[in-house]
């Protein structure tokens, strides 16, 4: 008899033996937990023995929570590669791997302009893996757009989107736009100039919205400009709003599949049938085992892809800390919102920027109500597949549309000491920066050694030129004459507020030959704009600063020509129309043969370079 | 294709092992490698964090404290300054004297301490039994062993503290065009203190606190700490030692412009300046301004009498004007007091650049004779006035006419009682150099 109120083990125990009392308890639990697969079961299946009638292997899908939300069995013909190429299976993949990197990254991170940055600091300096997580994330989240967006490309393509799945369609628009949602916001998590900019361009269409547009920025950015309140939005978007619709849209888009079952290949069924829902005893491979080792082993694979590329290949960009007040050159959106940036140059800011894009996703979403033809099979559909392809060719040419490249229009002196000097960004880095530390020797260089025979003497005579040249410039309404290379000494020192320039320049030593390639590199940029900077000489100033800092002072001179919308304003004859000198009344200035003087300028652009700060051209 | 991709249950699961595995291992090799890559990571970000910082320093520093850090005369005190980082120029022979030097004042105090007790015994003598005064003899003979021997070892140590004495004055020597910019200012004081008190202690403290700016202050945490306090929060309270010109609170927190992340730039930039245990003499003359304290009234020292401008003109423009042209003056002379590396007649270290440079606290003075000329003297209220008149006129009655677009009241108006006649010749001679 029981001590207890109901049997217990040691009643089966008494009753069957210690160890058949064991294996009934176990295989009990184990029945349980599997919500109706017995260690008999699982061991049979796995074997591949016939297996008992019902047929076990179907209990845990009607039965338990997990499985429920997976077909029982396959289609044969569904268990390759062609036609899903595993691109649903991986957006899902996708789903859970952010969810788990994200989470280890919440507990290192703060939503607030004021120590976000420095929380990635810490993440990337002292937090063992930090860097790795941080990465993968990032990867992960630019991967998932892109894996989505081919997943819908290959349902357009298949025709899978046609009855009776024109709801999973729907949904599947839903999460695609979810997903570009959750990149975009944690895009800005890091609160480095990247982000901010980046963020501010594709928010900036916010403010297009007819009417309301300065309520709906108010309420996105959480302030005119983004701050701390908008980090905080952004935040929660990212780690509560945008993910809870996810999941719900991820369950409703799963539990459409176990309800229509997978769309077969088009050529295997007759046109207008839908047979996925009768698939044949012979063509069944099951969930438990296959389709599930099978799941288990591409987990394996996608992951240690993912950890391989992580670990060699791509690291997570991280700028300086964000500025409000500094605007990036070149400065883009996310390359997956670049199509609506690309737009934006069209014309109308409310037309490209929120009707387009809203009509174009909109008409995605409904897709499947307006296309209703009946085949699936691709020669029937060579309009709805032309469409794809222009869609794809359009959204690439939108794209490069977007990149700075394009109808940008930078002045070449900005446009060359930008390239030269830039900040670590969009995994590029200004040349000038690459130098190595003791190459970057003091001294004040010019391209104007470059192709001499002689650098020395070259240099020297260059030194006497800027000397004698007259240099005119009105400052606080008075003409100040003097030579150039004083007004030279003046902008790179007063203005610049560089410690000093030498008195004379000198050839690149042999001992530097970086140096001397960096020169070369600059100089061919500015050859290469001769148009718009006729005459022109580049300059590189290096001046010490502490023992392991030193300043580079850049400088282009040349001889000022109009330029107009980018372009060089040209007379009848073709040549370009200089610009001419002027003193305090606007007068043009003459020489002593009553000449009009060509107003010659200056452009420059300094950094500092540290011995540890390891930049290097990637 | 439309077969699984390992098609046998026992492959797929191999394979798949085989991926944990690797996954494993390969993490493993990232973990392994960590300490290595953060300690790699946080010097690259102090580079940048440095870089970024003279970025900053030049933008919003350098004005005051100079280009190179070393100061500007009268404006503001050096960073690149081993003042600021409490390099010990004396090598430790201050600190030796100053424990020798204590050991001293403590025998001293046990010799006052024996004489106290020998007077005592020796007030017992008159009117003592025979027994009691050879008791009280030898007593007082045992005291006045002890007082020998106690000023034999303050002799000893005398002759100790010779050599390290003859070392601090030599390097006080070398330092004398230092001392002269102000670095351990008072020390005229401090000696005049320790000679009347007969206390040379005082002195060897005082040059202990002096060389060292966190002591100084007095500051109770370290360099970095008060250089961010002082960039938080500003210097309140100081303007007066410095004609005015204020170190303001930068950052935004306390109403600046600067974010705590550039804040941290700067500091680390400014505390790259240290160069520990190698800084020379050399740095130390480099050194265009010390911390100036705040003014102690007993710390001033009058200057010689001289006969000011004011005083030889009777407090007349035109009286001043005419003394002044009488004179010859000599522009280098000038340029020396413009850029305070001399001092006036009156013993002050004037440094009008430190305002009027770049025009951005007071109009550039450099390239402007012929501003004077063709623009100021074109004005109604300077009509038939000689550009001299007119630049006398603005140094020694500075708020009478201010150029539009800058403050009134703020150049100082005591020249008029710290320039001669002479000064203001050679600083007119070297301002009108710019005409040629």
């Amino acid at each position: 008899m029981s001590l207890l109120p109901f049997p217990s083990f040691l009643d089966d125990v008494r009753d069957k033996g210690l160890k058949k009392a064991i294996f009934e308890g176990i295989d009990e639990t184990v029945e349980r937990l599997t919500a109706g697969m017995n260690v008999g079961d699982i061991r049979s299946a796995l074997r591949g023995d016939p297996m008992r009638k019902p047929d076990p292997r179907l209990r845990p899908h009607a039965d338990g929570f997990w499985l429920h939300m997976r077909p029982g069995y396959f289609h044969k013909d569904m268990t390759g590669v062609y036609p899903t190429f595993r691109l649903g299976w991986l957006s899902t993949y996708f789903v859970v791997f952010e969810t788990i990197t994200g989470v280890l990254l919440m507990f290192w991170y703060t939503p607030s302009p004021d120590i976000a940055y420095g929380n990635m600091l810490n993440i990337l300096s002292n937090v063992p893996l930090g860097q790795f997580v941080r990465d993968l994330h990032r990867l992960g989240a630019e991967a998932m757009v892109l894996i989505v967006a081919l997943h819908m490309m290959r349902t357009w393509v298949t025709g899978s989107y046609k009855k009776p799945r024109q709801f999973t369609w729907f949904t599947g628009v839903i999460l695609l736009v979810i997903t570009g949602l959750l990149s975009f916001t944690g895009y800005l998590l890091p609160w480095d100039q990247l982000a901010l900019w980046a963020v501010t361009i594709g928010a900036s269409m916010a403010e297009a919205t007819p009417v309301i547009g300065e309520q709906v920025n108010l309420i996105v950015r959480g302030a005119p400009e983004l701050g701390a309140n908008g980090l905080l939005r952004f935040y929660l978007a990212h780690v509560l709003l945008l993910p809870i619709f996810l999941f719900i849209f991820t369950g409703v888009h799963y539990y459409k599949v176990i309800i229509h079952g997978h769309s077969l290949p088009p050529r295997l069924e007759n046109i207008g049938e839908d047979t996925a829902k009768r698939v044949p005893l012979d063509k069944r491979v099951y969930f438990i085992p296959d389709i599930w080792t099978n799941e288990i082993m591409w987990v394996g694979v996608t992951t240690f892809i993912m950890v391989v590329l992580c670990v060699w290949f791509y690291h997570a960009p991280l700028e300086n800390h964000a500025d409000p007040l500094v605007t990036p050159l070149g400065t883009t959106a996310p390359w997956y919102f670049l199509w609506i940036q690309g737009a934006l140059k069209l014309g109308d800011k409310f037309f490209w920027g929120i009707l387009f894009p809203t009509l174009a996703i909109g008409v995605l979403a409904v897709m499947p109500y307006l296309d209703v033809t009946k085949s699936r099979r691709y020669a029937h559909r060579r309009v709805s597949l032309s469409i794809a392809m222009a869609l794809v060719s359009f959204t690439t040419i939108l794209s490069y549309m977007g990149l700075p490249e394009f109808a940008v229009a930078t002045s070449a002196e900005t446009e060359i000491l930008h390239e030269m000097t830039m900040e670590p960004a969009h995994n590029h880095v200004g040349p000038m920066r690459t130098v190595p530390f003791n190459q970057a020797v003091a001294g004040a260089y010019t391209t104007a050694q470059l192709g001499a025979p002689d650098p020395r003497a070259a240099v020297e005579s260059f030194t006497a030129q800027l000397r004698a040249a007259p240099f005119f410039e009105v400052v606080d309404g008075v003409l100040i004459t003097r030579t150039e290379f004083d007004a030279l000494t003046n902008r790179i020192v007063t203005v610049d507020h560089a410690p000093a320039m030498p008195s004379s320049f000198r050839p690149v030593p042999d001992d530097a030959p970086e140096l001397l390639k960096i020169l070369r590199e600059f100089n061919a940029k500015i050859m290469a704009n001769q148009d718009e900077l006729p005459n022109a000489w580049g300059a590189i100033i290096i001046n010490d600063i502490q023992g392991n800092l030193k300043r580079v002072d850049m400088v282009i001179s040349w001889d000022s020509v109009q330029i107009e919308m980018g372009q060089v304003v040209r007379d009848a004859q073709g040549e370009p129309i200089f610009e001419f000198a002027r003193d305090a009344s606007g007068e043009v200035i003459l020489d002593q043969n009553g000449n009009p003087v060509i107003a010659r300028r200056f452009y420059t652009r300094h950094f500092y370079l540290h011995a540890d700060s390891a930049y290097f051209r990637h | 294709m439309n077969r699984l991709v390992i098609e046998s249950i026992e492959g797929r699961i191999i394979a798949g092992i085989t991926m944990f595995v690797a996954i494993m291992v390969l993490i493993g090799w990232v973990v392994i490698n960590e300490p290595a890559r953060m300690a790699a990571f946080e010097r690259q970000h102090l580079g940048r964090s440095i870089e970024r910082g003279g970025e900053l320093f030049a933008a919003n520093c350098a004005t005051c404290h100079g280009a190179t850090g070393l100061g500007i005369a009268e404006r503001a005190p050096a960073l690149n300054n081993p003042q600021l980082f409490g390099f010990d120029f004396f090598n430790g022979v201050n600190g030796q004297i100053g424990r020798l030097q204590r050991q001293q004042v403590e025998l001293n105090a046990r010799i006052t301490t024996l004489n106290n007790q020998r007077d005592t015994l020796l007030a017992e003598v008159v009117g003592a039994t025979d027994e009691r005064r050879t008791a009280i003899i030898e007593e007082v003979n045992t005291i006045d062993a002890d007082i020998t021997a106690l000023s034999d070892q303050i002799a000893e140590i005398d002759e100790r503290l010779a050599p390290l004495l003859e070392e601090r004055q030599r390097i006080l020597d070398a330092m004398e065009p230092a001392i002269d910019r102000g670095y351990l200012a008072g020390l005229e004081q401090a000696i005049a203190t320790a000679e009347a008190e007969n206390n040379p202690l005082h002195l060897t403290d005082f040059i202990d606190r002096s060389a060292n700016r966190l002591l100084q202050a007095p500051w109770g945490s370290d360099v970095s700490s008060f250089i961010r306090t002082t960039l938080y929060h500003g210097r309140p309270g100081t303007g007066d030692a410095w004609n005015g010109s204020l170190m303001v609170a930068w950052a935004q927190i306390a109403g600046g412009p600067l974010r705590g992340d550039q804040i941290d730039d700067l500091v680390n930039f400014i505390v790259n300046w240290d160069r520990g245990n190698q800084w020379t003499l050399e740095d130390l003359y480099a050194v265009q301004q010390f911390t100036k304290l705040k003014a102690d009234a007993a710390m001033v020292v009058a200057g010689p009498a001289v006969q000011t401008i004011g005083a030889e003109s009777g407090n007349n423009l035109d009286v001043a004007t005419e003394l002044v042209m009488a004179l010859t003056g000599d522009p280098a002379r000038g340029q020396a007091l413009y850029e305070g590396t001399v001092r006036s007649a009156s013993n002050n270290r004037l440094a009008c650049s430190s305002c009027h440079m770049g025009g951005a606290q007071a109009p550039a003075t450099n390239e402007k004779w012929n501003t004077f000329l063709n623009v100021r003297l074109q004005l109604p209220e300077f009509a038939g006035w000689s550009p001299e008149k007119y630049f006398i006129h603005g140094v020694i009655y500075p708020n009478e006419y201010v150029v539009p677009g800058y403050a009134s009241g703020v150049m100082p108006g005591n020249y008029i009682t710290q320039l001669s006649a002479q000064d203001l010749a050679d600083m007119l001679a070297y301002v009108r150099s710019y005409a040629e």
